[in-house]
């Protein structure tokens, strides 16, 4: 019994370790397909959408990020696991750019099909959709996050 | 009051229209009632009550060319005072990569955490700001040019300087003012004494602030400093036996650090911050002091409580009330949405540095008594937007 418990906790903490590489994300990101960039960091992805970066390093061009509306599950997932902040705090932060003057936020659109129509038509932009979306329709590509 | 029905009801798809790639709009204000418990006026209370404090501010964005953007925004304030319409500030702003963009025009002064959204009501717990800091010592804004920029480290930890210089505009202060009319060689000299506004300024003025950002947006320091050559004017005045547009009088030179510090977790906000002020006089270093400590806790979604702590120390009033405030504010809050909230609060508030009689007629009687009210009661109602 002991032997068969000591089996069962090992392979849990083996299948906990095998999941810890693993971000349970339910977007994906993506830029137009013109963009050389294939995968950026967790980091990386969070200073572009709240501009503390401002260029893409491939080109030196202005990186134009795309939002979700606020009450989307989308972007609400992606505020809490890339930006580490939430819907409400990242509001606050822009609210402190826009009137102290440094920036404005990125524009913000209803729905998936929205941003990948903004992306198709700015060749400099990036956006989030949800996992699912199809994107074969559209002149865009998929950005892996990838861990530092 | 109509701009917020029209607010609540404005939608997103219409906001929209405001926004584009090149242009945005945005805006903030609020309106408050106050009352004080006895002949002292305090903030935008007075002891009969005061309606009159609204105010409204427009903000524009504009990036008409790439590394290149524009930034305005006027305000409209009336308050027991007046009317007035100021250019809040107005600047180029260039940026040449996210370590460095250059300012240049009028820019509101990175001091301490709020003094650039000096007026946002949506962002803090409490109607007003702590004035000892904010009302006494701050610099408003200043007309020069600035350098800022954020950088990280480790990919978490985030930094922002600012560096800046030119002359600055300090909060104008509304004193009790001595002057003299002609002299009539019959008659004498007249004394008027009223109450007058000084505007206050900051010539060659230079200064720097460090902001500090932790992983996960938890903590945030800061260390603000600025020094300027200060003075102030008057205008329309007797001064001396004859009158002048503009009467100037200048100081030497004050300098100004201080230090933030900010804990966030969703539920719970507490700032600290402390501000000190240096000036020589007569070859000897005088010290001022002022701080407050401020928290606030959400109950509920949309119900928020605050307190706040604050003192001020100026040592320089031969009235012993009058070099002394301190102030406890406790505050509930309901956000009917995360831009718009009433606010109520109650601030007990002890000397008169700021909290001072109303009219001229208490004031003579109270300096020839010698019986100021060194403790005021203000309880304030009022309603913040932005969008």
């Amino acid at each position: 019994m002991k032997k068969m418990l000591m089996i069962f906790c090992f392979i849990t903490f083996l299948c906990a370790l095998s999941s810890l590489g693993e971000e349970e994300f339910n977007f994906k990101i993506i830029v137009h397909d013109s963009n050389t960039i294939t995968s950026l960091t967790k980091e990386e992805v969070a200073k572009v959408f709240l501009k503390k970066t401002k260029k893409w390093k491939t080109n030196n061009e202005k990186i134009q990020p795309v939002d979700l509306v606020e009450d989307s599950s989308v972007r609400k997932n992606f505020s809490d696991r890339v930006l580490d902040r939430r819907i409400s705090s990242v509001k606050a932060y822009w609210q402190k750019q826009i009137f102290s003057g440094r920036g404005v936020p990125p524009p913000e659109k209803e729905t998936d099909k929205h941003v990948l129509e903004y992306v198709q038509d700015h060749e400099r932009a990036i956006g989030y959709i949800a996992q699912d979306t199809e994107t074969g329709q559209y002149s865009v590509k998929i950005v892996v996050i990838k861990e530092n | 009051m109509p701009i917020l029905l029209i607010l609540l009801f404005w939608p997103l798809a219409a906001q929209a229209a405001f926004t584009s790639d090149y242009i945005s709009l945005h805006g903030f204000g609020g309106w408050a009632y106050g009352r004080t418990d006895n002949e002292n006026r305090y903030l935008m209370g007075t002891e009969d009550g005061c309606y009159d404090h609204v105010y409204f501010s427009l903000n524009m964005s504009a990036n008409p060319f790439n590394n290149f953007h524009l930034h305005v925004q006027s305000a409209f304030n009336e308050s027991m005072d007046g009317q007035e319409v100021v250019l809040d500030y107005g600047f180029a702003d260039y940026y040449i990569s996210d370590k460095l963009s250059i300012m240049i025009g009028k820019i509101k002064t990175p001091f301490m955490f709020y003094n650039e959204i000096y007026d946002v009501g949506t962002l803090r717990p409490f109607y007003t700001l702590a004035q000892g800091i904010y009302y006494k010592f701050a610099a408003e804004a200043y007309q020069g040019l600035g350098l800022t920029g954020t950088f990280s480290v480790r990919q978490t930890w985030d930094f922002q300087y600012d560096i800046y210089g030119g002359k600055g505009e300090l909060q104008p202060q509304r004193l009790l003012y001595a002057h003299s009319t002609l002299s009539d060689e019959t008659a004498g000299n007249i004394v008027i004494v009223d109450f007058r506004e000084l505007t206050y300024f900051g010539e060659d003025m230079f200064g720097a602030r460090l902001m500090v950002s932790s992983p996960l947006c938890v903590l945030d320091v800061g260390l603000s400093y600025y020094s300027a050559n200060v003075g102030y004017y008057v205008e329309d005045i007797y001064i001396e036996g004859r009158f002048q547009e503009k009467y100037v009088e200048r100081y030497g030179r004050h300098h100004f650090c201080g230090i933030s510090i900010a804990y966030k977790t969703p539920k719970w906000t507490t700032r600290m911050e402390y501000v000190g002020q240096f000036e020589k006089e007569e070859g000897t270093y005088d010290y001022f002091h002022t701080g407050y400590l401020e928290t606030a806790f959400t109950l509920t979604e949309k119900l928020q409580c605050a307190a706040r702590f604050e003192f001020e120390d100026t040592h320089e009033a031969e009235n012993d009330s009058f070099e002394e405030h301190l102030e406890t504010a406790v505050g509930l809050n309901y956000w009917l949405h995360r831009n718009f909230v009433v606010k109520v609060s109650l601030h007990h508030v002890q000397g008169n540095s700021m909290a001072m009689p109303d009219t001229l007629e208490d004031y003579i009687t109270n300096i020839s008594s010698d019986s100021f009210d060194d403790t005021t009661n203000l309880f304030v109602v009022g309603t913040q937007f932005s969008f």
